[in-house]
């Protein structure tokens, strides 16, 4: 280990600041529990600070991270496999899921779209939580983190036509329910066909 | 492009997934379709409101710190490791030189040192605390005092054991059991408190470190600990020993009893 490697350790510490709850986010939509998925985080950061060195600054954190994630994940699932738990990433990523095309974004006749997302945008991050948790998460990885279709196709270990299928049916899911709720409080006209 | 082609790419177009050409093409038919581009607009004003508005959920209070601290330990460790790695090295390296000793000895010598990861060694302590817990009394030998169980242990266990005197009343011994986990001797002791039964685990402090737990600050041995399937392990080392206390995550006081028997 080299003398710059404080400096190293200083920008890896603000990685973790800043990625931690991203990681845990994930690990827990994983593994469905706090316990489990805070000791994924801590591995997959430790094994990410010894894997620093192979970091290319010119790619995405976000996505390295997350890989490292999955792998641990998955290294995990199989040390347990005698406890007959189900490897559910594998499983998923041999299942293909039905590709179906997504019904295309609807033109909704808001009084005044603006003002409507200004006033009730608060309300997206809870009515997300109310679609299926695969969905919810490729939104999250697309739209919030920022990663692009291939990028998560790798994390969630799924070919990108089906995270692209779950990003796009994820999004009109949550329109569908924002529109809901536009309609309940009347700021909705009505839905032109 | 036509409008029903460019509505069903409207969704890649605002992630910016589509081919260059492909987004040209969409862009001239957007600058002359009103209607293509309100649902362009629709869609827009979606993804960035969920960019605005939605979040990764919290990760618990402290992990970040906890993790930073793991790795600048982690720092250390692997530069005594590196230390004592040169040291064996060199000393069988002599060996070889003198005895003839082969590689394939020193590779199976690194592999019984192989020392097990801590979420290895807390699951197979939660799972002992559980697999007792339906037990009425599952202690081989009755003991009402720490000084009792060490003096049982003479015969029982190669190690002269040592226990932690725990200051608070409620805790009270009903018994040990000496049995091996992980390969090595332990003696396990059975408390109750306020009606729910504890674990303590006693062993040699060899081969275990607390890297991947949190650790647990202000006490005058090192001390760490991790949550597992709705048990707790407070784990620390004193005296060449290595003390683990398992509990439910409910009875979360408890981390408060093992400062206070070692606070001054
Ligand atoms: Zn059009």
């Amino acid at each position: 280990m080299k003398d710059n490697c404080e400096h190293t350790l200083l920008l890896f510490e603000d990685l973790i600041n800043r990625h931690t709850d991203l990681v845990f986010h994930v690990a827990r939509s994983w593994t469905g529990d706090v316990g489990q998925a805070e000791e994924l985080t801590q591995l997959t950061f430790i094994k990410a600070w010894k894997a620093f060195h192979q970091f290319q600054t010119n790619t995405n954190f976000k996505a390295w991270v997350l890989k490292i994630l999955r792998n641990t994940f998955i290294d995990r699932k199989r040390a347990q496999k005698k406890d007959r738990e189900i490897f559910s990433l594998e499983n998923l990523s041999r299942e293909q899921e039905p590709e179906a095309e997504v019904p295309p974004p609807q033109s909704i006749d808001f009084e005044n779209r603006e003002i409507f997302y200004d006033l009730f945008g608060d309300e997206i991050a809870r009515l997300l939580k109310k679609i299926p948790e695969d969905f919810q998460l490729a939104v999250l990885l697309c739209d919030v983190e920022g990663l692009t279709y291939p990028e998560i196709a790798d994390v969630l270990h799924l070919p990108v036509g089906t995270v692209r299928s779950r990003i796009h049916r994820g999004r009109a899911m949550l329109s569908e329910l924002l529109q809901d709720h536009a309609k309940n409080i009347g700021y909705i006209r009505e839905k032109k066909t | 492009m036509n409008c029903p082609e460019v509505i069903s790419l409207i969704r890649d177009y605002v992630d910016h997934e589509l081919a260059p050409q492909e987004m040209s093409q969409m862009k001239a038919h957007l600058d002359k379709c009103s209607s293509c581009t309100e649902r362009l607009e629709e869609e827009r004003y979606l993804k960035l409101s969920i960019r605005k508005w939605v979040k990764s959920d919290p990760a618990p209070a402290g992990l970040t710190n906890v993790i930073a601290r793991q790795i600048r330990t982690q720092k250390k460790i692997q530069t005594s490791w590196l230390k004592r790695r040169t040291l064996i090295f060199v000393s069988l390296a002599g060996a070889f030189l003198l005895g003839g000793l082969s590689v394939w000895g020193w590779l199976s010598f690194s592999k019984d040192q192989a020392v097990s990861t801590p979420s290895e060694w807390t699951r197979e302590l939660v799972n002992d605390h559980v697999r007792y817990l339906s037990v009425v009394n599952p202690a081989q030998h009755l003991a009402s005092s720490a000084k009792e169980v060490e003096k049982i242990s003479l015969s029982k266990v190669d190690f002269s054991l040592r226990l932690p005197e725990f200051t608070s009343e409620e805790m009270k011994l009903s018994g040990v059991r000496f049995c091996r986990l992980l390969d090595r001797r332990i003696a396990l002791l059975f408390y109750e408190r306020n009606g729910k039964r504890l674990s303590l685990f006693a062993m040699k402090d060899e081969g275990i470190d607390f890297s991947g737990m949190n650790l647990v600050d202000r006490l005058p041995c090192s001390c760490a600990t991790k949550a597992c399937s709705g048990y707790r392990v407070v784990a620390w080392r004193k005296n060449g020993f290595l003390y683990s206390l398992v509990f439910s995550e409910q009875q979360n006081d408890l981390l408060d009893l093992v400062r206070n028997t070692y606070q001054y």
